[in-house]
This record gives structure tokens, C-alpha cells and sequence, in this order.
């Protein structure tokens, strides 16, 4: 034993860090991998044999190759505008001196608190035939064709908008922790503030960039509501007949193989996406940081124009919410025709919501499941993130693309895997059977929200100095306590901005839930879905609306404790009421 | 005290420590002293606890603490880059080693005070972010969150590089004050012979991973054992072929004119004295800083140098021809 | 609260932690770590046995539930003393789910599915086999011969078309002419109501030499009946657009159809075609597996009684199998009845084919 213990000592391997490791790699086999295999196999092998079925009917549809083609051009073209529109509305917020831009960013900030069906719904009834703005156009143009808000354009357009959650939590943090000093001294050396923008302060958040616009490719390939509410006949993708084709027994081969092609895309984009990274070196080289001071645009014409565009993007980002806010005060059939009179309003839906006893319980179900898997997720995050970005063994390294499998299929294949491979019992899960237990949820939310979670935790990591973590542990200090006291106070930003994220986009979460959610603790996704069902009558969109409402409210409370200093205002009124008490 | 018993390390395949030996003794100030890459940082590293040598021992107090792990050796370390908590103020950030031990409140508080006192921090400071101090002030946050522990061994590495000059100087001294008051004995790391000079007890130079001599600050200087150690501390002139022949030829040094001979430049002077020998040259360049003057003369092929303090008198310029004289015993050959 | 709940997060994240560092304290946590796993899982397993262990609660699968009726009948099973859990899932998410939980049933009761469904269900010996008392008052025509599903009511799927709209086909089959290009709506093949019109023109061309079971002009017919269709965009408000005339024709259930006319105080033009109408016969099974088989039989025997039937009919304009519940039903019901007549379809040969059916729908004729 004593040798052991010595051996241990001398390869360096400490028995908790190795208890972890092994924790991890049951994790990885047991949730990430198995079961996507188990899957896939499943799907593949018919009669002992491998069928390649899949591919000639894949081939031979004339539809599928189109929606394949379609969430292609969607996904690169939103990399595009989505990266212009949220670059454009961190700088409006955070860089340029923008008059109203606390207000602006409030604007900016409603993508964090909503999405999904109720959003493009929102967008829809802005611009679509009896929307306000088509109404507008009309009487400038009146031979316009009312319904012009629909195909390609029209679910770029929203995907512009919309996709624009991660810039304002991650970039912003970025332009924040920009050197004031470089900027001073490219003016020091004549740079016009063009230059500068372009030459110093965009390549210096490139690594955020990066991040982002992979998230961004995700979410434009796998987007649903954009396409099946506004996309028409011309612009359908391919998640929608995925999701088809995964709840037929019978099909799931042409969905898992359509899900392997979205999966091969996306390992070239972060392939490429970590070559490009490799390439510069990001890290600040200051010792001393300036505080970035707003930028006044000086060319008064381009001033103005800057401040046109900000408000015009925020009029933009707040016309769908605020019509979700009207319609979710009218009756149904106000918003399925969307005229307005005077008598449409009704607090009706609210007091629909609220009457029943157990209203809330879809909430509170919510809630837990999102919070405990927000943080476990977090606390995996952390840990692959160290073990990665610490790990010195070729073996830690391939804890990343280990921990990114999630990123390659879509979760309704993750919520099958699961299902196929823990309905009976494995020796890897103790001989447990998974199914029908409340656990399996929680497992798929944590699975499907790991890969992001780890990315933008790896980031913080990246950027800490080694020597902190040397500095407490030659003042006594232990890992745990190190890591507990040190370590996460300053990642700690990241890391809840990555929670409530995680939080507020789980609240709702429906494509998974609904193959894995547990029948006594049923969702809110699932609960508003079924109110809001195609057989449900007229009032079932205005209740979907009331249910959104409800969930901004609990989304925006959590953004502000975990991102807005809710948590510190909070802490400073405890401590003051306990001053006040001490009389201190 | 700390012995370093045939100590090898490796990064991966690379050797950056070979075979060091060493021994510090009891309350001393010594210093590592090289160039950046000589594996200076890296010995102190291995003392300190984050790397393990892959051969030999490392001993402080007659214990073996090769595989100790960091948070047990106390041993105090100060980083260049002063490594200070953000997320706490001053007061935390010097408290912080003090709670891990789970020491009484009024006692962290009592000995913060004190050592707050020592490196002349003050309340309001102790209150504020480390964020909001000014280099000088951290690099003394960062010294007082390592003394506060009273340690037995206090390791700095490079902790005056990040500041400016005056303040460097300003600093050094305290410490040195600091050292002399606590008795601790202290190992410095540093690129900069004169604060090496300035402030060390001893010394060891190092050179790609070897050492490459051992003394005081006076015997490293002027009993240099090897030609990277003289040319690394302080300014030399090198001597060739034509300017030891002359020498020889005056006096019977028995210099060997097929090795470069190394003299201080300050040991060179333009009057003339018994037993020095004199070279004549030319003047072509002088740099005045108040306090001394530094002439650079031309001397057939070769280059003197020579300083000389300033005493009110008219400088020579350039141009001038002159005789520079030099003690044929301060001349080392290796 | 969140300060607790951010203290929790920090501390469980610095355990997960800690490990990388090495030394002997954290492997506690780690563990403790774990070990909330493990007493997760119990307690769900106690909560997940509920349906089982706590012998009151009957578990019911139903697609019958949205818009307040599972409140409803929840109240009713409660005044008759049952205590359930009423699940409110799709058609064949409800099939799926009981499939999967094969080994860990948490379903009971399963109601409101069709034949096709239950024919799957049946395949794949999910089902237990049973009986309720008041099979003779329904027609027996509906029961399944293996004696594992009851009906309980049945729901013609309609088109009905705009009150003015002239050119009101009279069959499915007319829907696949030229002038009917994007006049008619078609609901999503994935759904109950899309599926089985889909399945009711297909399945009439059936041709054991043919792909899947279908002749050549059969799959000419689904080409033109989907390719001519306009697709529901989700969220539309398919309804409204039969109303105002963008899309004057659309496929609708026939107690949806009532409610929509007493809703929107409007009268639909309805298709009565020749053949019949795919009447969607919904019926109860208990699933295999259940530990309160004889509490289910009980209760099935209450739920697919007359007297409930008709309360239901009542409530949701839906049509009752019991003969003497359906001559009690009110008259916009009785009206509608009296003009329409069940197709006569073989639900075995749809069960058994449908999935293909739709994918291939979904691959080739859909845009």
C-alpha cells in the first residue's frame, strides 16, 4: 500500500483527481456515448444486417435534400447576420457613446427572456399580413402584397434578431475586459477609429467570436418555429422532418442518418473553427488594464447613422414583445386575426391560468429541473474545462471532443438514445432502468446543455493566471479550498451567465421532455404545448402567450440574479440590515 | 537549511535541471541570478513545491520535501506578476492564508494589522480592491500576504520586474530591511545583477540549467570563476591578443595572449599608478549620468572602456588621445 | 433563497473540482456527489413505482385531455371515487412512450388512442387483455377480436370547406385535380387527423405486389392528394383561413367541427362522400404490466360506460359508441351523425403499413 501511495506520488496522480476522472469517463461512456451508439446501431442494423436503406430514400427524396440544403444556407448565412447584428448591438451598448443606450440594451436584452414558437409568433404578427408593420408598408405602397414576411428572408430576417442571446452575454463581457491601452495607443499612432475597431478591438474578442458564431451555426441548423411558421412552401429545413421521422419507429434510421450529416457539418465548422483559433494569439499581453472608456463617433454623420440603426434595431428586438404583451391580454381570436378593438382586451387568460390550484406546479417542476440541471452542468463545465485546459496526460486533451458528442446530434436523438438504451437494465447504470424514473429528464437536460456550457466555461478558464492558484496553495490552502475561494470568484461571472442561460432556455424545453418527462412531474413545455395543442380551441394561442408571459418573468428575475448583480443587491441588503442590527 | 541534493528536472523530454547542487543556509538572502531561460525560476519552483525533480532531493531543515506537497512546506512566494485575488480587497487577499488555518478572528485581524504596519499599508487601503492599488502598493500586498505566515523560507520571484526605477530601488531596500528584521531566510530570483549585488547574501549564477558559481556578492564580482559569469555581472572589457602582448611586454604579467583577457571597466583609470601598465588610445565616445563618466576608447583594434567619477573637472571629447591604465592583477583569464 | 441556491452551486462545482488537485478531504464530497445521484434515483423510483406501489393512483395515457378535459374527468373520477393521473400526450407519442417503458410501466390505462395505435401496441405486447361490461351495447364491429381494446367513441374526420365555396369536391379523391391546387389544407402526417385521411385514400388502393402494399395508382393518387395540398403553417389559424377563404377547404374532426361553429357562429360546407368517412374509433386498453389490473377493469367499466360517455358527449361534442348514450346526445351531434357513415377500412393493414406509408409521403410527395 505505502508503495502504492509512493508510485501515486511520484507519477504525479492525486487519488481525488483520479476519482473525478473516472467519474467523468463513466459520465461520458455511460451518457454521451453508449447510448448515441447503442442508437444508432439500433437503427442501422435491421435483421443483422447493416442496412443502407436510409441512404437511397434520402437520395430520392427531392424534399429532404432541399431542407438539407435549406438549413445549410440558413446556418451559414445566419453566422453572418447574426454576428453583424449582435456585434453591432454589443458595440452600440457597450463601445460606441450611444445616447440611451442603458434603454437600448434592455431592448437587446428580451432574446435572453423568450424564443422559440412564441417569438416567431411575435415577429409574425408584427410583419405578417395584418401586422403593424405590413400594415404601415401597405398604405406607403399600396399595391404591396400582404403576405411578403415569409420564406428565406423572412426566417433570416428573425434569426438576425433573435440569435443575438449569446453576443449580448459573452461578447459583452469581452469588450468589457478589452485594454483600454491598445486603443489609446493605435490613436497615439493615428488610427481612425475605423481602423481601430476593425484592427484591434474586433480581432482582440475574436476567441468570443469564435464561440459565438459556432452557436450560432447550431442554432440556425437545428432552428424549428423559424421555418414551420414563416418559412412557407419555398423554405422548410430539415430538423422539423427529423423530428418527423424520429418519433416513427419505423424511420428513425432517416432521421438518425439526416442527424449524421447535420453532425458531419458541424464537426467541419468546429474543426475549422479550432484551426483559425489556434492561429493568433489572444491572450492580453498588459500588465496593467485601462478601463475601456465609450467611444464618441466623431464623424457626425456616421454619428447619426449609428444612432438610426440603434434604435431602429431596438424598435425591432421590441415590437414582438410587446405584442406578445398585448395578445396575451385579448382573446383568442383577436390573435388569430390579430385586429384589435376595444373590447378584445380580457384578463381572462390570466385568471384561466391562475384559478387552477395546480397551476404553479408546472413551474415549480420547471424550475427544479432547470436549476439542477443548470448546475450540474456547470459544475461538469468547470471541471472538464480544468481537467482540459490543466491537464498535462494526452488523455485529458481528449476529454473535449468527448464532452462536444452532444453538439452532433439533435436532442430528439439524444432523448431517443437515452430511451432505447436504459429501458432495460445495464451494468454501466448498476443494472437501473432509466425509463419512466423523473432522473432521465434531468439526465437529457444536463446531456444536451454540456457542450455549451463547456465552451464558454473553457474560455475563462483560458484566461486565468496559473500563478493565482500557486499563490493560495503556498499560503496553506488546499485544492478544494483553493478552487472554492479563489478559482470561482473570478470565473464565477462566466459561469452564472452560463446557468442562466442554461436555466431560462430549459424552462420550456420541449423537444426532449416530451419522450422523457416523468407523468407525476410534468413540465412546463409539455403543459403549455398541450394547452396550446392544434385540438385545443381559439383561447389555446392566448394561453400560450400567458404561459410566455409568466416564464419572462421568471427568465428575466434569474438573469438578473445571475448575470445583473441581483445577487450582490441582495447580499449588500442582508449585510445592511445585519449592520443596522449590530449597529456596526 | 534548504539543500539541493543532485536535483534533476525535466519538462517532458527537455532537461531544464541538471544535476544541481546547492545548500542555503540559515537566515541568508540568496539569489538566483541569469539570464531568462537559465532555470533559475525553475529551481526555485521545485523548493517551492509546483514541479517535482525527476532525480535527487530537495532538504529544508533536514527534511526531505521532494514529494511534500506545496500547501505543507511553509514556504512564502511572491510572483511577478504579484498573482493577488481580484475578487478581494486588500484586507482578504493578506487575511487569506491566515483563515486557511482557521485561526481566531481577532487574531488574523491582530497580525494583519501588524504586518499592514510593516510594509506601510494603511486601513483605508486595507479596505479597498487589490484592483484599485497602484503597482507599488500590490507588490507590497503581495509581499505582506506571504510574510503574514510567518514562514521559514520566503521565495521571491522577480517581484520588483513589473515596476519603475525609482520605486524598484525604493523597494529593494525595504526589503532587504524587511529580510534583516524578520530573519527569514529568503531566496530571490531575478535577471538584474545589481539587484542581486544590492541586496544578496550570496549568490549563484546560473547558466542553462547549470551553476555556474557560488559566492558573495564581492566574490562573484570581482573573482569571477567563468567568462559567462563576468560578462554577465557588471560592465567588462574584453581584452585580445594586441592589448595583452602590450601588457606583457611592460610588465611580467604572464597573461596568455591566446585567451581573452576580462577586466572591470572600473578598475580602469587614466592617471597613473605603480604596477599598472599603460595602453594608449583614443577617445571616441562619452556618456555623462552625474555621477560618473564612462569613456570609450579605441585602442588600435580593440575598445576600452573606463569610468571616471565626476570631480568638477572638464571632460575629455572625443578625439582626444589618452592613455587608460590598467592593474595587470585585475585582469582574469579563464 | 438564490443566495442558498448560488452558495449550493458553488460548493457542489468547487467538490466536482477539488479533485484535480490531490489531497485526501475531497474525495468525501466526490462521493457525496454521487451519492445525490443515487438518492435521486431512489426517490424517484419511489415516486415512479407510484403508480404501482400506491395502489389508489391509476396512471392514464390519454390524447383526449387538452382544453380543460382532463380537469373534468379528473373531477368526475374523483366524485366516483377513482384517484388518477391523467398524462396528456399525443396519439403516437403516447404508443412510443408505453413501448419504451416496457420494463418500468408507469401507464395503467390507456385512452383515446385509435386502431392503428393499439394494433402497434398489441404488435409489440404492450397491452393487457380484458373486459368490460358493456360490450353488448356497443357495435361489435369495433372491438378488436383479440379482446385487448374497447371503443369508447368514434370521430369521423371531416372536410369541410368555406360556406360559399362552390367547388366542394365529393370525395377525397377529387382533391387531387388541378383546380383544387393549394385550396385545401393538409395537418401534418405525424398527427392523428393527417395521418388517417392519409391512410383512408391510400389504403383503398391496396396491391399486394405493390410498394408497401400499394398499387402504382394508389401512390399517383398520394402524390396529387398531398402535392396539391397547402401545408398548415404551425401556429396558422387553419380554421380562420377556411372562414375568410385563403384556404377554403381544410380536414378537421367532426367534434372539433362543432365546437368551431359554435365558436365562431359559423355554419361549414361538409364533404360526404360515397365511400364514408375514416371514422377514428378511440378506444380503452389497460396496459401490460399494471399491478391493479382488477382496479383498472373497474374503472374502464365506468369510463366506457353509457352514462360517463354521454356526460362526455355533453361536455365535448365528441360521438359515444354506446348506443344508448349516442341517442341521448345533442341534437348539432344527432344532426351531423345522421349524414355521415363510417368508411369501411382495414385498420389492420393501415396499422401495419402506415409508418411506411407516411415516410414515404414525408420523403417523396411533400415539398
Amino acid at each position: 500500500m505505502n508503495k502504492l501511495t509512493a508510485k501515486f506520488r511520484e507519477s504525479n496522480i492525486s487519488i481525488p483527481s483520479l476519482a473525478l476522472k473516472i467519474f467523468l469517463i463513466w459520465f461520458i461512456v455511460t451518457f454521451l456515448i453508449f447510448p448515441n451508439v447503442n442508437l444508432l446501431l439500433n437503427v442501422f442494423i435491421k435483421d443483422g444486417q447493416f442496412s443502407t436503406d436510409a441512404i437511397t430514400k434520402v437520395m430520392k427524396s427531392t424534399r429532404a435534400i432541399k431542407s438539407l440544403k435549406n438549413s445549410f444556407i440558413l446556418a451559414v448565412a445566419s453566422i453572418v447576420t447574426v454576428n453583424i447584428s449582435g456585434i453591432l448591438v454589443v458595440l452600440f451598448t457597450e463601445y460606441f457613446d450611444i445616447k440611451g443606450s442603458k434603454l437600448l440594451s434592455l431592448g437587446f436584452m428580451t432574446t435572453l427572456i423568450y424564443g422559440g414558437v412564441v417569438l416567431v409568433t411575435g415577429y409574425k404578427f408584427v410583419y405578417g399580413e395584418t401586422g403593424i408593420v405590413t400594415t404601415i408598408l401597405c398604405n406607403l405602397y399600396p399595391g404591396m402584397d400582404r403576405q411578403w414576411f415569409v420564406g428565406f428572408w423572412a426566417v433570416l430576417f428573425i434569426m438576425t434578431f433573435s440569435g443575438t442571446s449569446n453576443h449580448m452575454m459573452f461578447l459583452t463581457n469581452a469588450i468589457r475586459g478589452l485594454d483600454y491601452h491598445t486603443i489609446e495607443a493605435a490613436r497615439n499612432m493615428g488610427a481612425s477609429q475605423m481602423t481601430i475597431l476593425f484592427k484591434i478591438v474586433l480581432p482582440t474578442m475574436s476567441p468570443t467570436i469564435f464561440a459565438i458564431t459556432i452557436l450560432t451555426f447550431l442554432a440556425a441548423l437545428s432552428t424549428m418555429s423559424g421555418p414551420l411558421i414563416v418559412g412557407g412552401p419555398d423554405f422548410q429545413t430539415i430538423n422539423p422532418m427529423i423530428k418527423v421521422f424520429a418519433g416513427m419507429q419505423g424511420s428513425r434510421e432517416i432521421a438518425a442518418l439526416l442527424a449524421i450529416i447535420l453532425g458531419l457539418a458541424t464537426s467541419i465548422l468546429l474543426l475549422i473553427m479550432q484551426r483559425v483559433e489556434k492561429r493568433g494569439n489572444y491572450i492580453s499581453v498588459s500588465k496593467t488594464k485601462a478601463r475601456l472608456v465609450k467611444q464618441k463617433i466623431e464623424n457626425p454623420i456616421m454619428n447619426v447613422a449609428a444612432h438610426i440603426v440603434a434604435y431602429t434595431m431596438f424598435v425591432i428586438y421590441m415590437l414582438p414583445i410587446i405584442n406578445v404583451l398585448v395578445f396575451s391580454f385579448t382573446d383568442g381570436l383577436t390573435i388569430k386575426t390579430g385586429m384589435i378593438t376595444a373590447d378584445s382586451f380580457t384578463l381572462e387568460n390570466y385568471a384561466k391560468l391562475f384559478r387552477s390550484a395546480t397551476a404553479y406546479k408546472p413551474y415549480l417542476v420547471s424550475v427544479v429541473y432547470s436549476l439542477l440541471a443548470a448546475t450540474a452542468v456547470a459544475v461538469i463545465g468547470v471541471a472538464v474545462a480544468r481537467i482540459v485546459t490543466k491537464g498535462k496526460k494526452k488523455l485529458d486533451k481528449l476529454f473535449e471532443p468527448a464532452i462536444l458528442i452532444p453538439w452532433l446530434l439533435p436532442s430528439t436523438m439524444i432523448a431517443l438514445g437515452l430511451m432505447m438504451t436504459y429501458d432495460v437494465p445495464r451494468l454501466l447504470l448498476g443494472t437501473k432502468v432509466l425509463i419512466a424514473t423523473p432522473v432521465i429528464m434531468l439526465l437529457a437536460y444536463i446531456i444536451i446543455k454540456i457542450p455549451f456550457s463547456y465552451r464558454m466555461i473553457r474560455a475563462a478558464f483560458i484566461g486565468l493566471d496559473a500563478n493565482m492558484e500557486e499563490a493560495a496553495k503556498v499560503m496553506g490552502a488546499k485544492p478544494f479550498y483553493t478552487i472554492r475561494k479563489v478559482i470561482l470568484p473570478i470565473i464565477m461571472p462566466v459561469v452564472l451567465s452560463v446557468v442562466v442561460l442554461n436555466f431560462n432556455s430549459l424552462l420550456a424545453e420541449y423537444d426532449l421532455s416530451v419522450f422523457l418527462y416523468h407523468p407525476s412531474f410534468q413540465p412546463l413545455g409539455i403543459v403549455i404545448k398541450s394547452a396550446t395543442d392544434e385540438t385545443a380551441t381559439v383561447d389555446a394561442q392566448a394561453m400560450s402567450f400567458v404561459y410566455t408571459v409568466v416564464l419572462m418573468v421568471i427568465s428575466t428575475i434569474a438573469l438578473w440574479l445571475g448575470r445583473y448583480g441581483g445577487i450582490k443587491q441582495i447580499k449588500n441588503m442582508i449585510m445592511k440590515s445585519k449592520k443596522g442590527v449590530n449597529g456596526r | 537549511m534548504i539543500k539541493y541534493e543532485q536535483v534533476e528536472i525535466k519538462y517532458g523530454n527537455f532537461v531544464a535541471i541538471e544535476n544541481l547542487n546547492l545548500e542555503v543556509r540559515e537566515g541568508e538572502f540568496f539569489t538566483f541570478l541569469g539570464p531568462s531561460g537559465c532555470g533559475k525560476t525553475t529551481s526555485l519552483r521545485a523548493l517551492v513545491g509546483f514541479l517535482t525533480p525527476s532525480k535527487g532531493k530537495i532538504i529544508v531543515g533536514g527534511d526531505d520535501v521532494t514529494n511534500l506537497p506545496v500547501e505543507k512546506r511553509n514556504i512564502g512566494m511572491v510572483f511577478q506578476s504579484y498573482a493577488l485575488f481580484p475578487t478581494m480587497s486588500v484586507y482578504e487577499n493578506i487575511a487569506f492564508g491566515l483563515k486557511v488555518k482557521k485561526l481566531p478572528k481577532a487574531e488574523i485581524n491582530q497580525k494583519v494589522r501588524a504586518v499592514a504596519a510593516k510594509i506601510q499599508i494603511n486601513d483605508e487601503q486595507l479596505r479597498k480592491n487589490v484592483s484599485e492599488l497602484s503597482g507599488g502598493q500590490q507588490q507590497r500586498v503581495a509581499l505582506a500576504r506571504a510574510i503574514v505566515l510567518e514562514p521559514k523560507i520566503l521565495c521571491l520571484d522577480e517581484p520588483l520586474s513589473n515596476l519603475d526605477a525609482k520605486l524598484r530601488i525604493e523597494l529593494r531596500r525595504e526589503l532587504k530591511r524587511l529580510q534583516k528584521d524578520l530573519g527569514i531566510t529568503t531566496l530571490y530570483v531575478t535577471h538584474d545583477q545589481e539587484e542581486a549585488l544590492t541586496l544578496s547574501d550570496r549568490i549563484a549564477v546560473f547558466n542553462n540549467g547549470f551553476i555556474e558559481q557560488v559566492g558573495t556578492p564581492h566574490e562573484i564580482y570581482n573573482h569571477s570563476s567563468s567568462e559567462f559569469v563576468c560578462d554577465f555581472i557588471g560592465d567588462i572589457n574584453r581584452l585580445e591578443t594586441g592589448i595583452l602582448k602590450k601588457i606583457n611586454e611592460q610588465e611580467q604579467a604572464g597573461l596568455d595572449i591566446h585567451k581573452t583577457g576580462f577586466v572591470r571597466i572600473e578598475r580602469c583609470i587614466d592617471t597613473e599608478k605603480p604596477g599598472y601598465v599603460s595602453i594608449e588610445g583614443v577617445v571616441i565616445d562619452k556618456e555623462f549620468d552625474g555621477v560618473m563618466t564612462k569613456y570609450t576608447v579605441k585602442c588600435g583594434d580593440e575598445i576600452i572602456k573606463y569610468l571616471e567619477k565626476n570631480d568638477g573637472f572638464q571632460f575629455y571629447d572625443e578625439g582626444d588621445e589618452i592613455s587608460v591604465f590598467i592593474n595587470p592583477k585585475d585582469i582574469m583569464q579563464f | 433563497m438564490k443566495k442558498a441556491i448560488t452558495a449550493m452551486a458553488a460548493t457542489m462545482m468547487a467538490i466536482a473540482l477539488a479533485g484535480c488537485g490531490g489531497s485526501k478531504e475531497e474525495t468525501a464530497p466526490v462521493k457525496a456527489d454521487g451519492g445525490e445521484e443515487t438518492a435521486d434515483v431512489s426517490a424517484s423510483e419511489s415516486s415512479g413505482s407510484k403508480s404501482n406501489g400506491s395502489d389508489e393512483t391509476i396512471c392514464i395515457y390519454t390524447n383526449n385531455a387538452s382544453d380543460g378535459r382532463a380537469e373534468w374527468f379528473s373531477e368526475k373520477a374523483a366524485e366516483a371515487g377513482y384517484d388518477v393521473l391523467i398524462v396528456d400526450v399525443g396519439a403516437s407519442d403516447a404508443t412510443n412512450r408505453v413501448m419504451a417503458e416496457r420494463n418500468n410501466p408507469l401507464c395503467d390505462v390507456l385512452f383515446g388512442l385509435n386502431n392503428i395505435e393499439y394494433e402497434k401496441l398489441k404488435a409489440a405486447d404492450c397491452l393487457e387483455q380484458w373486459k368490460p361490461d358493456w360490450t353488448e351495447t356497443v357495435d361489435q364491429n369495433l372491438i378488436d377480436k383479440d379482446g385487448y381494446y374497447y371503443p369508447v367513441s368514434t370521430t369521423p374526420l371531416l372536410l369541410i370547406g368555406n360556406a360559399d365555396y362552390e367547388n366542394m369536391p365529393s370525395d377525397w379523391t377529387d382533391l387531387v385535380q388541378e383546380k383544387y391546387k393549394g385550396q385545401y389544407q393538409l395537418h401534418g402526417l405525424g398527427g392523428g387527423t393527417g395521418k388517417t385521411v392519409y391512410a383512408s385514400i391510400v389504403s383503398r388502393y391496396k396491391d399486394p405486389e405493390g410498394e408497401l402494399g400499394i398499387s402504382e395508382e394508389g401512390w399517383e393518387m398520394a402524390k396529387g392528394f398531398i402535392g396539391n395540398a397547402h401545408d398548415i403553417a404551425e401556429g396558422a389559424d387553419s380554421i380562420g383561413d377556411v372562414i375568410d377563404g385563403t384556404y377554403p377547404m381544410d380536414e378537421h374532426w367532426a367534434s372539433g367541427v362543432l365546437t368551431e361553429q359554435k365558436n365562431r357562429d359559423y355554419k361549414f360546407q361538409i364533404m360526404t362522400p360515397e365511400v364514408g368517412e375514416p371514422f377514428v374509433v378511440e378506444s380503452l386498453a389497460i396496459v401490460k404490466g399494471t399491478d391493479k389490473y382488477d382496479l383498472c377493469v373497474e374503472f374502464c367499466n365506468w369510463l366506457g360506460g353509457s352514462e360517463m360517455q354521454l356526460e362526455w358527449s355533453n361536455n365535448f361534442g365528441t360521438i359515444p359508441c354506446q348506443q344508448e348514450a349516442l341517442e341521448n346526445v345533442s341534437d348539432d351531434i344527432r344532426e351531423l351523425v345522421a349524414v355521415l357513415k363510417p368508411q369501411d377500412l382495414d385498420w389492420a393493414f393501415i396499422a401495419e403499413n402506415v409508418d411506411a406509408w407516411v415516410e414515404k409521403a414525408e420523403l417523396e410527395f411533400m415539398q
